[in-house]
């Protein structure tokens, strides 16, 4: 009888208890699963609404590009944004420059005997925004030699 | 007595050291809300490439000696319902303009009236056709010349139609009329 009673308590005692292993084996899945994802270092990729291509193609080969962004708000003000730092217009040429210089320069494979810089210039822009930003941009590009230029698209239509 | 005592250190030997989980539970919560926040989900990117002119103040080393009808287009910041260019921001349309032809607006998927880019690639489809490569440029170059009040997003669709019909020269002019 006694014994019974005692096996009957211990029954109800671990009914009660919870096994929080696979808890904790998902949490850590989740875990890993963010760490991976989340790219934190990112500020040349700010969140903007970039015009539609379809022909804009995802491989940019050389490694010296200059992302800036543009923001529609910012750019009534002329305000650029590299790395997540706002700048103006004057500050803009005088970064372009500087960064062409430390690019170095190469030989134009399509004329021969004339040099440009490496350096390529990638303009983020919001699509809304109007053209006098980017031109403000190129305009600080020819004055510094630099040629090279990309803008940065959304291929899909969504 | 002794019995007592002897029965306390067993009970002091019988128990394991053991290792309390429940903060290392709560530091990884802790870092699994932070990397939550972190994440930014970023939408598909792609980049669209022209070059800028190089030759306003350098001279070309090997110039053609046929001059090359270039293939022009102009994107105009005009009022609405009309072709008169205005400089008012807030009030006006694009006019897409291929030589003296002006295109006519459609209305596209997300229901915006837009210059209709379908027609803007079959006169570049025809220019380019048309073209006899040269020493210079392998297919008719195309310049894009637009306005500084004009949409980005009609310009890039314009860029986009030249790289479509694969035109390999494409640049952005110097716009004629100063703002």
């Amino acid at each position: 009888m006694k014994r019974r009673r005692l096996k009957e308590l211990n029954a109800a005692d671990q009914a009660v208890k919870m096994n929080l292993t696979p808890m904790i084996d998902c949490t850590f899945l989740l875990l890993t699963f963010f760490m991976i994802v989340s790219e934190l270092s990112q500020l040349n990729m700010e969140a903007l609404s970039l015009p539609h291509a379809s022909e804009a193609s995802s491989d940019s080969a050389s490694e010296d590009v200059l992302t800036i962004n543009i923001r529609e708000k910012e750019a009534r003000k002329g305000i650029v944004r590299i790395m997540g730092r706002p700048y103006d217009r004057d500050k803009l040429a005088e970064i372009i420059r500087k960064e062409a210089i430390k690019s170095g320069r190469e030989h134009d494979p399509e004329h021969p005997g004339v040099e440009i810089h490496k350096l390529n210039v990638l303009v983020r822009c919001d699509r809304d925004a109007k053209y006098e930003a980017v031109q403000s941009i190129f305009d600080a590009c020819s004055k510094s030699g630099v040629y090279k230029t990309a803008l940065a698209a959304s291929p899909s239509t969504e | 007595m002794a019995g007592e005592s002897r029965k306390l250190r067993e009970e002091v030997q019988d128990e394991e050291p053991g290792i309390s989980m429940t903060p290392m539970i709560d530091i990884v919560f802790q870092l699994l809300i932070f990397f939550m926040l972190a994440c930014r989900f970023r939408t598909e990117e792609g980049e669209i490439h022209a070059l800028l002119p190089k030759w306003g103040g350098q001279g070309i080393t090997t110039p053609d000696k046929v001059p090359i009808e270039e293939l022009r287009i102009k994107l105009l910041w005009v009022e609405p319902g009309s072709f008169r260019e205005t400089k008012d921001p807030s009030n006006g349309r694009t006019l897409l303009k291929v030589g003296h032809r002006n295109l006519p607006y459609v209305t596209n998927s997300f229901g915006e009236v837009v210059p209709d880019y379908d027609e803007l690639y079959k006169i570049i489809c025809i220019s380019r056709d048309t073209f006899k490569p040269t020493r210079q440029f392998r297919t008719r170059p195309a310049t894009i010349d637009a306005r500084p009040l004009v949409p980005l997003k009609h310009v890039v669709s314009s860029l986009n139609e030249c790289v479509r019909a694969n035109i390999k020269d494409i640049t952005f002019a110097k716009p004629e009329i100063e703002y």
